[in-house]
């Protein structure tokens, strides 16, 4: 019950930390134009290859990730730069679900953003898309959002004790979503090494599952891929709660945890 | 009863390059409950690493330490659950947050009820004197409104046991002197309260006892009346004159130092006991001296005093 409290609390600040770099308009103008006009791109991209199932592979993969992003690495070192790390570290409760609810909003921002898409890419390319894949896409851009907002956590818990690391893992996090995990590529293109990397990022299962959606297959397979996506995010969300309190003990006894 | 005792408190650093760095060295000290403990020294003396030991944020490499009677590296949470940490300066508050609303956060973090958070979260708002501004954002506060937002953060588990480390720094001395105020008010209500500070004269004022620390190591535990004492045994007289009269006025009964300063004719003598100091000075205008001024010791002179006259040793 406390958790929960906590998490709201810190829900609040994370609240704040948006609307320092959003209001309505910056979101609506900059943020939101920017990520049509990439997903449109590619799917200008697809339509001069001249070929619908290409157009619909590009259209549906960028408009599920439009919003996915990798931001909550960075976030979760915003604790340190505030000087309340080491507070967050000697007060009684764990501090996972503080930092969790601290992060947490960027999940609704990127939900937010994908779906913004999909009205956009439905509307401007004149897509047609069957009803049945519009009600997978729901979950599925949730879920996929939420998976991947997991595994940032847990990558923000391990860079806490190197924030300046944070913008390279940020981007080659982003990368390593965008080319691996089936957003424009196919995953079956890559070497199986490389697929067994994408199996276990998020985006990959979810993607899928959509995809599965949109061309009508049958329903046991949108749920093994959602369930797939679903242990991958409970996986890294594991990892991310048992790597927050550990680090702070790494800090405790390395002497890196400063009060100020 | 003991509120907080460590025994042969150590911590040594791993640096990436060079020797280790021992920041504390086998520091022992024992605060009584329902005292007020101040940390005196000079940057790098360790008095911070202590209270991060003391507070659980830091392992220490040797010895032990308890806070009410708790081990502060096997009982976290217990020890956790009865202290609270007052940081000075802006850093270590939400600045996007008002008073309010980070009082409700560090309730939730503290296992406040819910159902008391509300009523304890005002209460403190009022003894701090922040309820008229308390919707508005820490980030358009004054210096000395964040650091009585620090001191209603420290106070709102009621822990018993007090940390606040340097909770003046940067204030003005109007804030300075109402943070002292509230200071005394905890006081009366029994908690035990440790302080790190720079400033003697802060400790002097809210302190019972005070602990001086050098390097890593506990120089002295005194009371505030010895560290006054301290402060005027040393007092130093600096004039303008011969040296024929600086060398006769280096020879009067009480002065323990006679030294040429960088300026030709200037000349400092340090008086050890206070009550010569007046004979010195009236010796000195006698002399027809007519630039003089007198001074008190630095705490780094304070230092020196003490060591030189006692060794390393407690």
């Amino acid at each position: 019950m406390n958790h929960w409290r906590v998490f709201r609390v810190s829900l609040l600040v994370g609240v704040r930390d948006f609307r320092l770099f959003w209001n309505w308009r910056t979101w609506l103008f900059g943020w939101l134009s920017r990520i049509l006009t990439s997903a449109a791109s590619w799917v200008l991209v697809g339509r001069l290859l001249g070929d619908t199932a290409r157009l619909n592979y590009l259209l549906v993969g960028n408009a599920a990730v439009a919003g996915v992003g990798t931001f909550a690495v960075a976030v979760s070192a915003w604790e340190r730069w505030d000087g309340t790390y080491a507070l967050l570290v000697v007060a009684p409760r764990s501090m996972a679900p503080a930092m969790m609810g601290r992060t947490a909003v960027w999940i609704l921002h990127w939900i937010g953003s994908s779906f913004a898409t999909f009205v956009f890419l439905w509307l401007a390319f004149s897509w047609h898309p069957p009803t049945i894949g519009l009600l997978v896409a729901i979950p599925g851009v949730t879920l996929l959002a939420l998976s991947t907002y997991a595994l940032s956590l847990f990558l923000g818990a391990c860079i806490g004790r190197v924030p300046a690391l944070r913008n390279i893992l940020i981007n080659i996090l982003t990368s390593a979503i965008l080319v691996l995990c089936g957003v424009s590529v196919p995953v079956s293109f890559w070497p199986r090494w490389v697929q067994a990397i994408a199996a276990v990022l998020p985006t990959t299962h979810a993607l899928a599952a959509i995809r599965a959606g949109f061309a009508g297959q049958p329903g046991w397979v949108v749920a093994r891929d959602m369930g797939l996506e679903a242990l991958v995010g409970l996986g890294w969300l594991t990892l991310a709660v048992l790597t927050i309190d550990r680090m702070a003990e790494a800090g405790r006894a390395d002497g890196s945890i400063h009060f100020s | 009863m003991i509120a907080v005792e460590a025994i042969g408190l150590g911590r040594v650093y791993e640096a990436k390059r060079g020797p280790p760095v021992r920041a504390l060295a086998g520091l022992s000290i024992r605060i009584e409950q329902g005292e007020i403990h101040g940390l005196l020294g000079p940057n790098g003396a360790g008095k911070t690493t202590l209270l991060k030991i003391l507070s659980t944020l830091l392992l220490p490499t040797e010895g032990s330490a308890q806070v009410l009677g708790r081990d502060v590296t096997r009982e976290l949470r217990a020890v956790r659950s009865s202290i609270g940490i007052v940081l000075g300066g802006d850093r270590g508050l939400h600045s996007q947050l008002s008073a309010r609303e980070t009082l409700h956060y560090w309730a939730a973090l503290h296992n406040v009820p819910a159902k008391e958070t509300t009523s304890r979260v005002e209460s403190l708002l009022q003894r701090v004197g922040l309820l008229e501004r308390a919707d508005a954002r820490v980030e358009t506060y004054s210096r000395g409104m964040k650091q009585r937002l620090h001191l209603a953060r420290g106070l709102i588990a009621n822990a018993p046991v007090l940390f606040l480390d340097e909770p003046t720094i940067g204030m003005d001395p109007l804030a300075a002197l109402d943070f002292r105020r509230l200071i005394a008010e905890l006081r009366s209500e029994g908690r035990t309260i440790l302080l790190t500070t720079h400033d003697m004269a802060e400790a002097e004022a809210v302190c019972d006892r005070v602990s001086l620390i050098d390097r890593g190591r506990l120089i002295a535990v005194e009371t505030p009346a010895t560290l006054a004492r301290l402060l005027t045994q040393h007092e130093r007289i600096d004039f303008v004159a011969s040296e024929t009269v600086a060398a006769r006025v280096g020879s009067q009964p009480g002065v323990s130092k006679l030294t040429k300063l960088g300026t030709p004719g200037s000349y400092r003598v340090e008086v050890a006991d206070h009550g010569a100091l007046s004979a010195v000075l009236a010796h000195i205008v006698g002399a027809g001296v007519t630039s003089v001024r007198t001074s008190a010791p630095s705490l780094e002179e304070v230092y020196i005093h003490l060591i030189g006259d006692r060794g390393l040793r407690v």
